[in-house]
This record gives structure tokens, sequence and C-alpha cells, in this order.
């Protein structure tokens, strides 16, 4: 199962993506599964979830904006006070499941399976922070997503959040 | 009437587009650093002007694409790249570094004949404007900027056919044959411009024809780019009120090859040849012949250092010669070494450390170090700044021209220059964005030709000092799928002006005030049509606008087109004593002999 996996994220790529809720004939690649999810959702819901509907991910949840956004629906695309909603909901889901050790993480546009903006949530794997390599956030509005659509994730250290950006595939931080 | 059965095609076609997409985001520009990163990872000001298979017939030359960028001052004798100069930041045309696929194609006789691009626009992918000095990266020349044209490979079989008629006797075709798979492509495209001429004697005959290989081995990707461009033309009132005639030629061969994922070696050979003749049905009264050849080879190393760091390192040889019954024969080579320490932190930070050394014939030295970095400030905004010097080496006819009106300087020092700059990038979100750029360029010994009085002949001298301050400003929107808004304003100030009772041919001709406007996007119908409108302003002119468009269809096999250029009819110059032509038309049909897309 891991290696289909890894090739799943190897070959994905949803820099082209299509999905467009106003053409339905847009709507039915499997990688608009995720925009077709969102618009089941209520107009006025800001933030839900889901569970990862990939069996062997039986531990993870899927945080997504109601909102659509063009083409590979960047996080960056999102106004600053829907993507600070987003962080919120999903970081508060975390806590509420695994406690400090929550963990979200972005998966970067090139290897990125669905269109629909969505972040992982799930438990940090053991000794995830090996080095140095993050940046310490003290408001989830400080949050940075990198513009060129690539990856990052974050947990939270003594109370503060540290932020690991710059890869594409990141929700390996994450237990399974 | 034309625009009115176009402006109701274009508001539908807006109103009923789907949102834009963020492929802007995906490009990636290989100038003005020493790897490829994404436009909005660079820390110096770049611009990014594509050029795509769909979007070629509403351009009728690669000088088009320079036209849709404020910062880029052309200076045409002539339109459609028959001759033309161009400046970047108040520097003169030689001051302007052309590259094709980063190897050099600036002329050592004369900076006039840097344009003279020897691959046609169908072969040209897009073309890479770097603001600012790149002496660092590229050695000569790179004073007021660096603009790099990057070559295309073709997208699986394709083959097409362009034929097209026009005001002034304008009479073109096209074609552009093409394979290839992700390892192996070759592109085979060939051009020929002719016009009677819009005034007498100013009539040209553009052939250019190119090869373009890529093949993958097992050291890396490679490829061979082999190219000709021929260009005989009526040069009336170029150079004095003469009815001349000249032809151009050049050669241009180069080959790239990666040796495994770090290192690169790249070589270039040109050959120019210029003959000119000062009053066409009297050659024998005045002629100069000029022929040059350069050589250029590369190699360089990218090794990866602690804390996500990379040290580029490497070398370049240059040797040029000329033969010429003006300039007579000379020589001479250059080699460089360089090195730049590159700091990429969180996708967020970047700082870029460099020093080229450039020693070349005599055991002269330049040294062009260059200190750039950028921060994200947060999502929206990027801060960036840079520092570094550059140099200009003079031409054979700055050194050795001579003629009754215009003389040569052997004594000439090298220009130099050190530019400061910082701005700001604005990403809104990836449909919005905008950027600021002030710039502060200190430039020593620039050469110019000075008249002193008024029957002395214009002799190159070195100027002493001219500091140059502007300001450069652009916002992009995309409105929709496929269109694309665009505005730039460039503002120059230089602290001196001419003496009192001496003429300058050059320096002094750089726009104080540059603004331009553009639009390009798709129509209903399988239409495409773009529109620009460049409005500027020179050192103690009056100012002036042109308005060109154009539209084209993407759908089927037979393709119609249509240019017009200069729809207002304005009377310009852009040197002075050199008119342009008026409005004008052109319009054709492109063929697709291969796959219909």
């Amino acid at each position: 199962m891991l290696p289909a996996i890894i090739l799943a994220l190897v070959l994905a790529d949803v820099r082209n993506c299509a999905c467009d809720v106003t053409k339905p004939e847009t709507m039915e690649s499997t990688n608009c599964g995720l925009c077709r999810e969102a618009e089941k959702q209520p107009l006025e819901r800001g933030v839900f979830f889901l569970k990862d509907a990939n069996p062997s991910k039986p531990n993870r949840l899927l945080a997504l904006p109601r909102k659509h956004t063009a083409g590979p629906h960047f996080l960056y695309d999102l106004s600053d006070a829907d993507r600070v909603e987003l962080f919120n909901a999903a970081i508060a889901k975390g806590k509420e499941l695994w406690g400090d050790q929550w963990g979200v993480a972005y998966n970067g546009v090139e290897r990125r399976t669905q269109c629909h903006a969505h972040i992982h949530i799930g438990k940090l794997v053991p000794n995830a922070e090996t080095g140095q390599d993050y940046m310490v956030i003290n408001n989830v509005a400080d949050i940075f997503v990198p513009p060129d659509g690539s990856g990052f994730w974050i947990h939270s250290v003594n109370g503060k959040i540290h932020e690991h950006p710059g890869a594409q595939v990141t929700e390996f931080i994450l237990e399974r | 009437m034309i625009l009115m059965s176009i402006l109701p095609a274009l508001l539908a076609g807006l109103l009923f587009q789907s949102p834009a997409s963020a492929a802007a985001q995906d490009s990636v520009v290989v100038t003005g650093s020493y790897q490829p990163v994404p436009l909005n990872e660079t820390d110096r000001a770049v611009t990014l002007l594509p050029i795509t298979p769909k979007t070629v017939l509403l351009y009728n030359s690669v000088t088009d694409l320079f036209k849709l960028d404020s910062s880029l001052d052309l200076q045409q004798r002539a339109p459609n790249d028959v001759q033309g100069d161009l400046s970047i930041r108040g520097g003169t045309f030689g001051q302007t570094l052309v590259l094709l696929n980063g190897m050099r194609l600036n002329d050592s006789q004369s900076g006039h004949h840097d344009l003279d691009i020897p691959v046609p626009i169908e072969a040209i992918q897009q073309v890479e404007v770097l603001q600012g000095s790149g002496s660092n990266q590229y050695g000569s020349d790179a004073v007021g900027g660096v603009v790099n044209v990057v070559t295309r490979h073709p997208d699986g079989l394709e083959a097409d056919l362009r034929s097209a008629l026009g005001s002034f006797g304008t009479n073109q075709e096209a074609l552009t044959v093409g394979a290839g798979t992700a390892k192996y492509s070759e592109l085979l495209s060939a051009s020929r411009d002719f016009s009677t001429g819009f005034i007498q004697d100013r009539d040209y005959r553009n052939l250019s024809l190119s090869s373009n290989t890529m093949l993958t081995d097992p050291l890396g990707p490679g490829s061979i780019l082999l190219a000709l461009r021929d260009s005989p033309f009526g040069a009336n009132q170029f150079y004095g009120d003469y009815d001349s005639w000249e032809r151009t030629k050049e050669w241009f061969a180069a080959a790239h090859q990666n040796i495994f994922d770090n290192t690169e070696v790249d070589f270039a050979y040109k050959r120019h040849t210029d003959l000119f003749v000062l009053f066409r049905e009297d050659p024998q009264i005045y002629t100069n012949r000029h022929a040059d050849e350069t050589y250029e080879g590369s190699a360089r190393r990218t090794d990866d250092l602690p804390f996500g760091a990379k040290l580029h390192y490497g070398t370049e040889i240059d040797a040029d010669s000329i033969e010429s019954n003006n300039l007579g024969y000379h020589q001479r080579h250059r080699e460089a070494v360089f090195v730049d320490y590159d700091l990429r932190v969180f996708k967020r930070y970047s700082l870029s450390v460099g020093l080229r050394d450039d020693i070349y014939s005599g055991l002269r030295n330049q040294l062009s170090p260059n200190v750039s970095g950028a921060a994200w400030l947060n999502q929206h905004f990027k801060l960036r700044a840079a520092v570094s010097r550059a140099f200009r080496l003079p031409t054979y006819t700055d050194l050795y021209y001579s003629d009754p009106t215009t003389l040569g300087n052997p004594n000439l020092k090298p220009e130099t220059a050190w530019n400061y700059e910082g701005g700001l990038d604005w990403h809104a979100n990836s449909t919005l964005q905008g950027s600021l750029t002030v710039f502060n360029r200190h430039d020593s010994n620039i050469i110019d030709y000075l008249q002193t009085h008024p029957n002395a002949p214009f002799m190159a001298m070195n100027v002493q000092r001219i500091v140059f301050t502007g300001v450069e400003a652009s916002a992009q929107y995309a409105l929709a799928a496929h269109h694309r808004l665009k505005a730039t304003y460039t503002f120059l100030h230089g602290d001196k002006a001419p003496d009192p009772g001496t003429v300058s041919r050059y320096v002094f001709n750089y726009p104080t005030h540059s603004a331009v406007a553009s639009w390009e996007g798709d129509l209903p119908f399988g239409l495409i049509a773009r529109t620009r409108i460049g409005a500027l302003q020179r050192f103690q002119q009056g100012p002036y606008a042109v308005w060109d468009a154009s539209i084209a269809s993407t759908k089927g096999r037979f393709r119609p087109f249509l240019q017009l250029t200069n729809l207002t009819n304005t009377s310009y110059q852009d040197l002075p004593n050199i008119a342009q032509p008026g409005r004008a038309i052109v319009g054709g049909v492109n063929v697709k002999l291969g796959k219909v897309l």
C-alpha cells in the first residue's frame, strides 16, 4: 500500500486544475472530488472537516474551506480572514483529538492529488522535528503560506507554533 | 470600425469567462540568478515577457515584446527587427546586455547590432529582463540591465506555415516544423519579412533561420542552437541625412550540456558582418565593411552547503576579433572567474553574495561584486534590495572608428557603474500583483559621442559621472481566464544635462517618463487579441503615445490574423531625426499543417 501512496503523491500535480462549479462538466474529474464535497456543505459554513478517505490513513482528518478559489485552490488565494479561520479550526480540532501532539500539514501544489484547498490534521510522528529548520510563529495570522504553492507543516512546542515550510510532500509527519 | 467590432466581443469575453487560473505562479526565470527560480522568488527586479505558439500571431517581431514594459526603452531606427537600440534605466544602448539562451549577442563592433537576434519569433518562448546591473553574473555590458531571449522546444509534432501582406509593401512568410519527446526534440524555424519601405530608401528584407535541438544523454539535458540572420535594409536618415544602405548578417551557434545535476558547460560562436554604404547609388564614395567573430565558453557548478545554501562558481572565457576597412584588425580576450553564495530559507528569506573578476587583454581587470536579498514580510509583501557593480568595455567602433563626422577614441576607459535598488512586491493573490522599485545608479566614465562646436566631428569620450535615479512600478491583473491586464510606469532622472554648446548623440536621449498599458486575452469564437498603448517623454522633448492592437484566430487549420500598429498615426522619433512609420496594417493567415488543437 505504501508504495502505491508514494507513487500517487509523486505523480500528483494539480497545477492545471479546471474544477469550476459554474461548469458541471468540469467537476467530474477525479481531482475535483473535494470540490464536490465542498458543494455539499451549507453556504454559510466557513470550514468543514472530512475523514481522510484513504483507508490506510484511518486517523487522519482534513480541514477544508467551504469557498472555492481558482485553479489549484492555493491557500494563498484565500482571504486573510478565511485562511486564519481555516488554521484556527484545524488547530482546535487537532488539540481536541491529540492534545499537544497535534500536527497540521499542507502538501505543495506539485504533489497534491485534490484541487480543493485542504490541510491534513493528525498526530505527529515521534521526533518529527529533527533540526532547526523552522520558524517560530506567535500568531496564527502570521503562518506563512509560500506564494509558490509549496507545502509546509506546523505543530506546537511549548505553546508556540513551529512552522516548517518548503517541502512539497509534508503529510508524512503525521501518523496514519 | 475594427475597434467597434472588437470592443463588444472583448466585453462579452470578459463577462463570460471563468475565474483566472494561477498559472502565472508557475513562471520560472533563469535570468538574474544562477539557477532557475520561480519569478516570485527572485530577489532582483525581473520582468517576464512570455509568448506561446497560441499568441505568436499577435506579434510581428520579438521587438514587439520589448514594447510591453515601460522599463525597456526601445529606440528603433526602423520597425520589425530591422535595427534598433535597447536601453534600460537610462543606460546607453551598449549598456544593455542581450543574451540568447544565456549566451552573449552583444556585438563587439557596435552596440547598434546588439538586437540582431537571429532566431525567428516563432522559435521563442519568452524574454526575461533583469533591470539593473548584471555584470556579477554576465560580465561586460550588463550595466543598465540584461535581456535574455529564451528559445522554445516543440510541443509534440507541429508544423505551421504563415503568410501575410500589409502596408508599405509588407510581405511575410514563416515556416515552423517541430517534433519531439521528453528526451529529444527538434524545432526548425524560418521567416522572411520584406517591405518596400514607408518612405524612400527604407525598404528591408529580413531572413532568419534557426534549428534548436534538445537531446538528453546519460550526462543530462543538452542542446544545440544554430541560427542565421540576413538583413539588408535602406538606412535613409540612420546616420545623417543620406540615402544610405546597410546589410548585416549574423551566424550563431551554441551548445549547452548539463553534466549530471550540478555542472553545466556552454559554448557559443558568433560571426557578424556589416556592410554600410553611405550613398546607396554611389557605393564607391564611402563604403565600410566590418566582420567580427566572438567565441564564448563557460563552465558553472553548484554545490549544496549546510542550511540550504548553495555555492555557485565557475569560469568564462570570451575572445573576439574584428576585421574592417575602417576599424582595422583587432582582437581581445577576456577570462572571468565567479563565485556566488546563495541562501534561501523557509521559502521566505533569500540572500545572495557574489563576486566576479574579469581579466581582459593587457591584464587589466574589473571586479563585479553583488549583494542582494529579499524577505517576505507577510503573505502579501516581499521586500528586496540589491547593490552591485557593473562595467562595459568600449566597442571597436568606440575605439577606432573614423569618418569626417565621427571619431572613435583609442584611449577610452571602460564604463563602470554602482547600482543600488530597493523594491516592494505585492501579491494580493494569484490574480493581482504589483511591484515598485526605486533605483540609483552612479555611472563613471560613461561613453558618449560629443560635438563640442558646430564644425567639429562627434568624438567618443568618457563623460565624467552621471547619477540616474528612478522608479519602476507595475501592476498586473489576471481579470479572467487568459485575460491579463498590465500597467507599467518608469520615471527616470539624471543629475546632469549636456554642457552648453555641446551636442550629445546618445546619453541624453533617455525617457524621463514612460508608461505602458496592455491587455491580452481570449475572445469568443476562438479569437485571441491584444492591445497596448505606450506613452513616453524623453529628456527635454515632448511626449508622444503609440497604440497597437492585434487579433488572431486560434481554432481550426486556417487561422487568420490582423496586426495594427500606430493606430493613431502618431508622428514620432525614437532617435533624433529618424522618422518612424505611421499607421500600418498587416494581415495574413497561419496554416496548421500539423496537429490542430
